[in-house]
């Protein structure tokens, strides 16, 4: 086995190496509008001279990947996020699925058409903000991650257009209704892994810099509703963090989780706080950019002397 | 469990026969890590004569894996059956590792000349 | 010199934990000891009757249907349904978890006067904290309180309180806690997890609802196993029946298949399983050479 190099040997080394830049693997996991810390994450990032080699978003993260493989500046991507992140996407309702749960075979229930929330207005959004961009064309390269919802696999889009591939991202089952790409029913990435360490791990990553977020737990459990979303709050958290220590013991280099801190609270729409937001990201990432940074000046050395 | 490696230009196959588990896991550490080591970092594992294999197993696998990973190679997966499949997907392997149908698919997965 | 502790971890998986059964026999003809049993959800019963050294297997087999039954008849299979209908569809926060009390005096009634500290062998089980989301393992004091507690399957019984904590079915914290036979010295784990079916067709809602928490309860399972197998030194043999369909809490008439099939699915890890028992005996004699 090659001799595990010293800190030193390796700092000396990476000092008279020609450089390639250092690069980092962003992964950007569910958590809707409190994702928009990737953009902070992203500007520190692009501060410090740090590559960003790859891009993976899930869910509410896709939306931020997307912008940041596209490489839209902080200001840019902010007022992106503010035209499309509004109340009225969830607003209506679908009445037609509603009547389809209640009496399935009379309706017709489809599966493929059944969410509570009337998607025409957040299709609309994507529609105006990437037209048909397609993913394989971003100038960083990105993974959206959905699920297939027949056999629960997590499912990696890293080719075609990308508005149905975030909306995919996006189809929280119940709210929104699944999206059928390329002969598969997919819904939220989130259900098969809420932080999809193991795409950029795949793909070659060395140094990974994550940025998750757990659900909140709730103040009181007053009703079978929140009870209910309680207990799935629960069980997502847990996968988060399964997921999380099998894809940490399973890579080979350093996984940086940056968790931004907010003291107020952020809801589901809170968008009037995005640049709020974004400025915490901003902060948790220069926390630990200084450790990232001789990260991977030693990962860097490493590498190059093998 | 028997090995048997066989050098391509740029790729290293290993051929394991048997059982990957607690009482093997050893020898296969070994083996993997004396390829690392004279620097054969592109690996595949050939498993289609693996007929069984524990957590012990994984472990040694996963080791070799992550080595050879931190020093910009990789090691994949060819031909495995489907009951050690099975018990590769409960591990969490499928979604880190590649794994090809054979094992020509995963040397050539490597890219000529890679 | 001490031969390796070894552990039997049952998962949730409702009706299907009676395959344990059947494990439970297999090990029993190869002289096979288990020294310590943790239970999760559904896993319970079983792993209740194993700790408390139950011998008569086919006994143990007909008394655990008789309490299915017995399950099934108090709690209303009609209710049961109407639960797992989503709210707005009409049903009450109040109303609509079932009323628990005959199941709760049978299975106090079964249990009276039974602590874990009166049992053979150790014995855990994993619940969930309803407000805190954490997992909670229950090891001592009285037994009732504990099942109750992990059979809390969210929908079909109501939450039940242990030392001022409400708690749930461990499912959603740890469907297969082979961490906690690690954390309490087992060398050897045989990890009997269930995996819930996924929807072949999904024509309503309530499918719907049942899709996405199999979905996300199996790769929760398979998150955790892995992450343990890969982080621990414990050997875990994974013991998975394959049943071929789909099982239903009400399906009392596929017990002897599940059992079967439990035994099968152990026979099949034998062959590793004796070798392992054989090298870990051989080894302390070496170590003093």
């Amino acid at each position: 086995m090659a001799a595990t190099l010293t800190m030193a040997a390796t700092t000396a080394m990476a000092n008279t190496l020609p450089t390639a830049p250092p690069s980092v693997s962003l992964v950007i996991g569910s958590g809707s509008v409190k994702c928009a810390a990737a953009i902070g994450v992203a500007s520190v990032l692009r501060e410090a001279g740090i590559r960003i080699e790859r891009v993976v978003g899930c869910s509410g993260g896709a939306l931020f990947a997307t912008l940041i493989a596209m490489g839209h500046d902080a200001d840019t991507a902010r007022d992106m996020t503010l035209r499309l992140w509004t109340k009225d996407i969830t607003a209506r309702r679908n009445n037609h699925a509603l009547l389809s749960a209640l009496a399935p075979k009379l309706m017709g229930f489809k599966a493929s058409r059944f969410g509570l929330r009337d998607d025409r207005h957040i299709n609309r959004r994507l529609q105006e903000a990437f037209g048909d961009a397609r993913i394989e064309d971003m100038p960083v390269p990105l993974h959206i991650t959905a699920t297939n919802f027949m056999d629960g696999e997590l499912v990696d889009l890293s080719r075609g257009p990308v508005a149905p591939a975030i909306r995919a991202s996006l189809a929280i089952p119940f709210a929104f209704a699944p999206v059928e790409l390329d002969g598969q029913l997919l819904v939220d990435g989130y259900v098969s892994d809420p932080l999809p360490l193991s795409v950029a791990i795949k793909h070659g990553a060395r140094v990974i810099v994550a940025v998750g977020f757990e659900s909140p737990m709730m103040e009181e459990i007053g009703s079978a509703g929140r009870f209910a979303m309680q207990l799935s709050s629960i069980m997502s958290n847990n996968l988060l963090r399964a997921r999380y220590a099998f894809n940490s013991v399973a890579h080979h280099a350093e996984v940086i989780t940056i968790i931004p801190e907010f003291k107020k609270r952020i809801r589901l729409f809170d968008t009037d706080k995005v640049p709020y937001i974004i400025e915490a990201g901003t902060q948790a990432a220069r926390e630990q950019i200084g450790y990232l940074r001789r990260l991977l000046d030693q990962d860097r050395a490493i590498a190059a002397a093998a | 469990m028997e090995l048997a490696t066989t050098h391509h230009e740029h790729v290293t196959v290993l051929a394991i026969a048997g059982s990957v588990d607690s009482l093997t896991a050893d020898a296969l550490t070994a083996a993997l890590a004396e390829q690392v080591g004279t620097g054969r970092l592109r690996l595949v594992c050939d498993f289609s004569a693996v007929d069984y294999t524990s957590s012990a197993g994984l472990r040694s696998l996963l080791g070799a894996l992550k080595e050879s990973r931190r020093l910009g190679g990789d090691l994949r997966m060819a031909a495995v059956q489907p009951s050690v499949l099975r018990v590769l997907s409960l591990s969490g392997f499928a979604s880190i590792i590649k794994i090809f149908d054979d094992v020509p698919e995963a040397v050539g997965s490597y890219g000529a000349g890679a | 010199m001490e031969r390796p502790k070894i552990a039997m971890v049952l998962g949730a998986g409702g009706l299907r934990c009676v395959s344990a059964f059947g494990a439970l026999a297999v090990l029993r003809r190869e002289g096979i000891d288990v020294d310590m049993v943790v239970a999760c959800s559904g896993g319970a019963a079983v792993g209740y009757w194993i700790a408390a050294g139950g011998t008569d297997i086919p006994e143990g087999i007909a008394r655990y249907t008789e309490g299915m039954a017995h399950s099934f008849g108090s709690l209303g299979v009609r209710r049961v349904l109407r639960a797992l209908l989503p709210r707005w569809l009409g049903y009450s926060p109040r109303g609509g978890l079932m009323k628990d009390q005959r199941f709760n005096r049978y299975m106090a009634a079964e249990l009276r006067g039974v602590r874990f500290e009166d049992l053979q062998v150790p014995l855990h089980f994993v619940a969930a904290d309803v407000h805190s989301g954490e997992q909670v393992v229950l090891s001592s004091g009285p037994v009732f309180d504990a099942m109750r507690a992990t059979l809390a399957i969210p929908l079909l019984l109501p939450p039940w309180e242990v030392d001022g904590r409400l708690l749930v079915d461990g499912g959603i914290c740890n469907p297969l806690p082979v961490d906690v036979a690690m954390r309490e010295g087992a060398d050897i784990i045989l990890a009997m997890g269930f995996e819930d079916p996924l929807q072949s067709e999904l024509d309503s809602s309530v499918a719907l609802i049942r899709q996405v928490l199999a979905v996300s309860s199996n790769h929760l399972m398979r998150a955790q196993f892995a992450f343990h197998s890969m982080a621990h030194h414990a050997e875990v043999i994974p013991v998975i029946p394959d049943f071929g369909q789909q099982v239903g809490l009400r399906d009392l008439h596929l017990i002897p298949h599940l059992v079967r099939q439990g035994e099968l699915a152990t026979e099949r890890e034998l062959p590793y399983l004796r070798r392992l028992l054989q090298a870990q005996l051989v080894q302390p004699a070496e170590a003093t050479a």
